[in-house]
């Protein structure tokens, strides 16, 4: 990794506190208050800007308009550079802190009215461009007190205003920032129920008189509870995990007055009295996801250890010793954290919870072909436009079961597809959204599969084998003598596997491969395998999407 | 205060980056690769922070050698 450090201040390179950003990356500082020169290097992963207001603006003066402008011109040169390199994260620190005065606090709030200028503007432009972040330092390090962080000393022998203590936050910040960002994203939480969403055990002390609510402690779980669903609205799927009988906690979730969490925002209930290992195996299967999605919360140590031990991949929460400090380590977990929240990550629940239904009825059916025709599968081909955008290019960065070459492009990538289109279906179950995409790259005399995914909880209905229909409809329109697909190994995409078997798709031999290399624009990845349709497989399966 | 050598030698490892130190006596600003008037700065800076002091302004702009140094850290 690749990063640069600029700022209106002097930073103190070569200071042993930088050695803790992080082990593996190299650091570049840029000269003192150079915020935007180009480097001779090449480009950087993270840039890095802290911005100190009194090293810009003149505390003393009383006209704001001029020091506004001020702001406006390194909001816009900001804007600039990060439209400019897009695959460079631009992380925007930003102190006020000078000294408290009180006349000024009295009468203008000078201060602060400048940084609130500079945060609306630099918000807005972060919406705009997703590789902006912006970060009120001045909050972290109000945690230990402005009057440790900054040392006016510094400021006047070395041009630094931090102290050593300040410049020791700001590392650490940078690198929680650079983490919560980067840090691979996790799908599911697994709850315990006794002292973990209230306090006591419910089979021995009876919903009445769970501490949950009261003052006190009881007040702590409710506000765990709230983090809980929040986490839950931002798109985390919510599993109950827990020694109990089912009947007694959905009746808690029903009637106690102070959950927050309803049955309704439970995904999948496992409560009862097998092992939670039994637990997480089936579960992992029945929402066809690896338990390296899942996080694991729970109060009791032996519990998590035993998790720690039987299912090494799932990440295993220590919750701090007092409950009063829960809701906010959830909410700083790493692996939760989004930039962008999409509207299929608002009904994640739902669809979920659709999804269990429907795997429920679909094994309980006697023949899967007229049920599949019975549920009323409806695909829809939907070309890219703004609206979906997010949603493509998420797909790609995300999924990993069902992906033929796993190429994670972004949107600019995408558009230079000469087909890329994403599939939205509707059943039953309901509308579930965006939930496919293919991305074509149309040669001479063939068509060539760039991107095939699919979304996990959508498998099952061999939507995946329309798609593939929908492909031949297209190589026939375009008179094309083959379709040619890259399919990528990984530890995660056997499923996609297990398709290029029942569709007969043939491996394209080495030989054969050297005649593509030689074509324009076509990159053969060594880590793949490349195969070509056969002309006789008939596509049986797709007659539940045909015959209505 | 009493002089820890074996404290100030290793702030020196650490601050310039270096495994040994010979003659910590007679080094001084210039004498290590690292050790330029920055290098100064965070020398004085951990110094600081270590023996838990504070240099007052007149000392730290005045410490250029660890003579100077464990001279002026007798006061403290």
């Amino acid at each position: 990794m690749n990063i640069i450090i600029r700022s209106t201040s002097f930073l103190l390179n070569g200071n042993p506190l930088w050695d803790k950003l992080t082990k593996n990356t190299k650091i570049d500082f840029s000269n003192y208050n150079d915020l935007f020169s180009n480097t001779k290097k090449k480009t950087f992963d993270f840039e890095i800007l802290l911005i100190f207001s009194r090293d810009i603006l003149d505390q003393f003066s009383i006209n704001q308009k001029n020091q506004k402008n001020k702001l406006n011109k390194i909001v816009k040169a900001i804007e600039s550079r990060a439209k400019l390199s897009k695959d460079t994260k631009y992380l925007i620190f930003f102190s006020s802190y000078y000294f408290n005065n009180l006349s000024e606090n009295i009468k203008t709030n000078l201060s602060n009215n400048i940084k609130n200028f500079f945060s609306d503007k630099i918000y807005k432009s972060s919406k705009n461009n997703d590789n902006i972040y912006y970060i009120d330092i001045d909050n972290f390090f109000s945690e230990i007190g402005f009057n440790l962080c900054f040392d006016n000393r510094n400021f006047y022998h070395l041009r630094c205003p931090l102290s050593l203590n300040g410049l020791e936050i700001f590392i650490k910040t940078i690198k929680n920032t650079i983490e919560t960002i980067c840090y691979p994203k996790k799908k599911v939480l697994l709850l315990d129920c006794d002292n973990t969403l209230w306090g006591g055990v419910l089979g021995e002390i009876g919903m009445s008189n769970l501490i949950l609510g009261q003052d006190g402690i009881g007040q702590a779980y409710k506000d765990f509870q709230k983090a809980i669903k929040k986490i839950k609205n931002l798109g985390i799927v919510l599993v109950l995990l827990s020694k109990n009988n089912e009947k007694d906690v959905r009746n808690v979730l029903r009637n106690h007055q102070d959950m927050i969490l309803k049955e309704n925002d439970i995904v999948a209930f496992k409560v009862n009295w097998k092992s939670k290992s039994h637990n997480i195996s089936e579960l992992s299967k029945e929402l066809h996801l690896n338990s390296d999605s899942f996080v694991f919360w729970d109060d009791n140590p032996i519990e998590r250890e035993v998790v720690k031990k039987t299912h090494k991949k799932v990440e295993v929460i220590n919750p701090d010793k007092n409950v009063e400090n829960w809701s906010r380590q959830l909410l700083e977990y790493k692996h939760f954290y989004k930039n962008k929240i999409t509207k299929e990550d608002k009904v994640k629940t739902i669809q979920y919870q659709k999804r269990t239904k429907f795997l429920k009825e679909k094994n309980n059916s006697i023949n899967e072909k007229n049920y599949l025709k019975s549920i009323n599968l409806k695909p829809e081909i939907v070309s890219l436009n703004k609206s979906n955008y997010l949603r493509a290019e998420q797909m790609c960065g995300k999924i990993n079961q069902f992906n033929f070459s796993t190429k994670r492009y972004n949107i600019n990538q995408l558009k230079k597809l000469d087909y890329c289109k994403l599939i939205n279906l509707k059943d039953i179950y309901g509308d579930h959204g965006r939930v496919g995409l293919f991305g074509l790259k149309v040669f001479k005399n063939f068509i060539f599969v760039d991107l095939f995914l699919l979304s996990c909880r959508i498998l099952g209905r061999y939507l995946e084998n329309w798609i593939y229909q929908e492909i031949v409809k297209l190589q026939k329109k375009l008179k094309k003598s083959k379709i040619i697909f890259e399919f990528k190994p990984t530890e995660k995409n056997v499923v996609t596997k297990n398709f290029i078997k029942n569709i007969k798709l043939k491996k394209i031999q080495q030989n054969e491969l050297k005649k593509l290399k030689s074509l324009n624009n076509f990159q053969i990845n060594k880590k793949s395998v490349y195969y070509e349709n056969d002309k006789y497989f008939k596509n049986q399966i797709i007659s539940i999407y045909e015959d209505r | 205060m009493k002089i820890d050598n074996k404290k100030i030698e290793n702030i020196v490892k650490k601050i310039f980056k270096i495994n040994k130190v010979k003659n910590l006596n007679n080094l001084k600003i210039g004498s290590l690769k690292n050790w330029d008037s920055l290098g100064n700065f965070n020398l004085l800076l951990e110094i600081e922070k270590e023996f838990k002091i504070k240099f007052s302004n007149m000392d730290f702009t005045s410490i250029k050698s660890i003579k100077k140094l464990k001279e002026i850290l007798k006061k403290y």
